[in-house]
């Protein structure tokens, strides 16, 4: 067939389909039922609520372990502050030239690392900054790691829900969630709340506290089009160099395995809260418009006129909001002596790191071979049953809490209290009647490292 | 008795000719005291625990702030091991363009390890305002020169003190009220530029110097001796000189396994690293890293597992043992364990048992297990009706 000829048939052709097709593409609109809320009842051994730092962790570790295991996020995406809220430093797993946090949480961390080609700073040098000992991660590889590993491990990942109601019925909890176009009555055995915010244990009847004033929130976000270096810095007021500094440093691209700067730069959102929908909204109104008055103000800087915003993250990143009242309250001077318990099941490493708006960091260093632990008692609410919490919500006080809340202590916690849950399950008891050898070396054999006893 | 010595090199050194070789001389004498008991002296712990016995004296092209070239003096035992390095200092401390001499023996372990420090007889070391170093500074100085993250790498000299308060000889170290805060736990109070001065000294060219000395004298004994320092550093320095720099004789092969186990993982990943990737297709190799699989803890074991994915060809023998294991292990280990085995031939015998697996009542396992052995297109018919979709 000739070039004019095919041509002139496809044109045909096209034309001729074009006309047979109009009628039923016509037709495809159909009227629907309206629309219903689907109601759903599922059961399964353990129910993690918040698929952050913390409950990510732990809810691989319930699957790993065999249990049957859900994992429900209000988001969209697993790693909370560490991916949704941009804090993708994770520390501190080494201390004294030592590892001293492993098993799930440092997995992830290291298959991200690796996977991005990126290097781990030399651990057997203690740094005399000890936030050059936090890892770089990429987050968008993180949140496609975690949730891979969740999915391995048999965990059924359930996004854009949140529980509206807890009551603990015949050795068993009943779980009432919505989430879009979705009401769901989740029966599990064990809950382990890793909301950061102590919500469901408070949903629960059991106490939380608060600080009157609580650490500021921070926004996090990435600003380019400058060269700090060529910055004339008298011509710019001080408070504003910090965060042109930090920005300058992009995680993924370091060609050193040191970190030079903390990796993200962010405007504090005083007072900010993500326990409910309607707090969180308001930090993030709050971050928001702080950032883009920042950005207007830093564009009339000589050198920064062509300043742009790169990065931001989708929600205001949460220091401080509720904690539990645990069986046991650890103090900050368990925590700067490096007190290890009878039932001490993580790590902790990090200085005492509050922030005050308009004051800086107050900041305590941890002595020379010190390290702090967490006792399985800190993550149980007193008089609860099958109830246990992980990460920043730990029971603590608050100097302990600013430094036990950082991200590998929160994972430790995730594991730990995950193989409590999966222990008190087994068992058809509560987390803290679980025998503490038997936490101790399931813990063990899925690569936590345990507090030593001196 | 080091002055003396040095004089005495110098002389001969003098004249002969200047080769533009790095080491230039070497005199080996015997040395009759190495230490004298009066002088100061303060010591980190040594990473080789012999007796000194010989010293030889090189010149070097060091090219630090003190000089271009200097003499470096190697100190061995009877057997010719090398013990340590040292440097006799002489050099100005100066600030404000005043100076005030010091003198000084830096010492380095052959790994460039900070070793220690010892003043010339009646020699002291003291502060801006004449205040001789107590027991306690100098035992915080010898710290000081010991840490190896510090701020003092990232500063230079005139960042130390912002306030040239007087003029003289004790303002030389003048930062008392000046040194800004976060320095403070890295200098000496009273006397930043000699703590200035000499961590730069001990942590500068000399370091390589050292360390170059060392290499080019390496062998599998001495890497077995420096393992055998209690030090974390040392061992790491050892483990990072093996592959490429010496034979991986039986006896190193033995310390290097019994590195691959107990808590100290810095140390064990760097011993797994040490093992090139020639060795891995060893039988005895590929053994003892099962061996460490199956004793060690979970922390260990991911690092081996990781190792034994670079094996191209498993042993049957072990094959079989990391078969008959998988049950026991959990996890990540368990995952990688399986990406092992999927590089390898398998046999039949070895597919059933993997498959006794699918009745784990851990899901986790079975799962994995199943999607192994689709992933696998094993034939045999009882193993296809068990991972066949419902
Ligand atoms: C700005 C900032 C900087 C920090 N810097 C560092 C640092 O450099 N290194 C470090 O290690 N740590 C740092 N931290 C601390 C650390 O990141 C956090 O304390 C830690 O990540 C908290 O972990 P978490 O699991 O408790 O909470 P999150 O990681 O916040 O996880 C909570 C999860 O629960 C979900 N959730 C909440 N409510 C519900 C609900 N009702 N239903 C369902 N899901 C819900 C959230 O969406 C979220 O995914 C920083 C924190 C902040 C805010």
């Amino acid at each position: 067939m000739g070039k004019v000829e095919r041509r002139s048939v496809l044109k045909a052709l096209g034309l001729a389909s074009v006309g047979a097709m109009t009628p039923t593409m016509l037709k495809a609109e159909t009227l629907k039922e309206p629309y219903k809320v689907t109601e759903k009842a599922i059961k399964t051994d353990i129910l993690v609520i918040g698929g952050g730092t913390a409950g990510t962790i732990a809810a691989i570790q319930a699957g790993r372990a065999g249990a049957k295991t859900i994992l429900i996020e209000s988001g969209s995406q697993l790693g909370g502050t560490m991916t949704t809220g941009g804090v993708t430093f994770p520390g501190i797993f080494h201390a004294w030239g030592k590892q001293i946090i492993g098993g799930i949480g440092w997995e992830l961390v290291t298959d991200c690392v690796k996977l991005n080609g990126d290097e781990l700073p030399d651990f057997s040098i203690p740094p005399d900054s000890h936030w050059k000992h936090q890892v770089s991660v990429n987050g968008f590889l993180y949140t496609l790691v975690a949730e891979e590993k969740c999915i391995e491990a048999g965990v059924n990942i359930r996004y854009y829900e949140t529980p509206t109601s807890v009551e603990f019925r015949n050795g068993n909890w009943i779980v009432q969630t919505t989430g879009k176009g979705i009401t769901t009555q989740i029966t599990c055995n064990q809950i382990i709340d890793c909301t950061g915010n102590a919500l469901i244990a408070s949903m629960a009847g059991f106490d939380v506290l608060k600080e009157t004033e609580t650490q500021p929130g921070s926004l996090i976000f990435q600003i380019g089009g400058y060269d700090y270096d060529s910055l004339d810095l008298t011509k710019i007021p001080n408070e504003y160099h910090r965060v042109l500094r930090q920005n300058m440093v992009k995680n993924q691209s370091r060609s050193s395995s040191e970190n030079t700067f903390v990796p993200y730069g962010y405007v504090y959102v005083p007072g900010a809260d993500s326990t409910t929908a309607e707090s969180h909204t308001i930090a993030n109104n709050d971050g928001r418009s702080t950032l883009l008055n920042l950005i207007r103000k830093l564009k009339t800087f000589p050198g920064c006129e062509n300043l742009k915003i790169l990065d931001l993250k989708t929600e205001t990143a949460i220091r401080e909001t509720y904690r539990i009242d645990g069986i046991y309250k650890v103090t900050q001077s368990d925590y700067l002596e490096g007190k290890v318990f009878e039932d001490s099941i993580s790590n902790s490493f990090y200085p005492i790191d509050l922030h005050i708006v308009g004051k800086g960091i107050h900041q305590v260093f941890l002595k020379p071979d010190v390290v702090a632990s967490i006792p399985l008692r800190a993550l149980i609410p007193k008089k609860s049953k099958n109830f246990l919490v992980a990460g920043r919500c730990v029971s603590s006080d608050r100097m302990s809490n600013s430094a036990l809340r950082v991200q590998a202590s929160s994972m430790g916690m995730g594991q730990a209290a995950a193989a409590a849950a999966v222990l008190a399950n087994k068992l058809g008891v509560s987390p803290h009647e679980v025998p503490i050898e038997d936490l101790k070396e399931l813990i063990r054999n899925h690569g936590g490292i345990l507090p030593l006893r001196t | 008795m080091f002055g003396r010595v040095r004089m005495r090199v110098m002389a001969i050194f003098n004249r002969l000719t200047h080769s533009s070789l790095y080491v230039k001389i070497a005199i080996v004498f015997v040395v009759l005291s190495f230490v004298n008991a009066e002088r100061i002296k303060y010591f980190q712990p040594q990473t080789i625990l012999l007796q000194p016995h010989s010293t030889q004296v090189f010149s070097v092209d060091i090219n630090d702030s003190i000089s271009e070239s200097d003499l470096l003096y190697k100190v061995s035992s009877k057997d010719g091991t090398p013990i340590f390095f040292y440097r006799e200092v002489f050099t100005p401390v100066c600030f404000d363009n005043k100076c005030r001499p010091l003198t000084i023996n830096l010492y380095w372990n052959i790994t460039g390890r900070y070793l220690g420090f010892e003043l010339p007889e009646d020699e002291f070391l003291s502060k801006t305002d004449h205040e001789p170093f107590s027991v306690d500074v100098y035992e915080k100085l010898n710290q000081i020169l010991a840490t190896e993250s510090t701020p003092l790498a990232e500063i230079d000299y005139n960042q130390l003190t912002v306030k040239p308060n007087s003029h003289g000889l004790e303002d030389i170290d003048a930062i008392t009220s000046a040194t800004p805060q976060n320095l403070a736990p890295y200098v000496i109070e009273g006397a930043a530029y000699t703590t200035f001065k000499l961590w730069h000294l001990i942590h500068g060219a000399t370091k390589n110097q050292v360390q170059n000395f060392t290499i080019a004298e390496i062998s599998s004994e001495l890497i077995i001796k420096i393992l055998e320092s209690p030090i974390q550093a040392d061992k790491i320095w050892a483990l990072e000189h093996i592959d490429g720099y010496v034979d991986f004789t039986p006896n190193l092969k033995e310390k290097v396994f019994d590195l691959i186990k107990g808590e100290d993982y810095i140390v064990v990943e760097k011993a797994l690293d040490a093992i090139s990737e020639n060795e891995l297709d060893l039988y005895d190799v590929q053994q003892l890293l099962m061996k460490a699989l199956i004793q060690e803890n979970y922390n260990v074991k991911i690092r081996v597992i990781e190792k034994m994915e670079n094996c191209d060809f498993l042993k049957d023998s072990v094959k079989i043992e990391l078969v008959e294991n998988l049950g026991s292990l959990n996890g990540q280990v368990f995952k990688k364990a399986l990406s092992v085995l999927e590089k390898q031939e398998l046999t039949s015998e070895m597919y059933y048992k993997i498959a006794a697996l699918l009745e784990s009542e851990n899901s986790f396992i079975s799962n994995s297990i199943k999607a192994f052995l689709k992933n696998e297109n094993v034939k045999e018919p009882q193993i296809l009706s068990l991972i066949k979709d419902e």
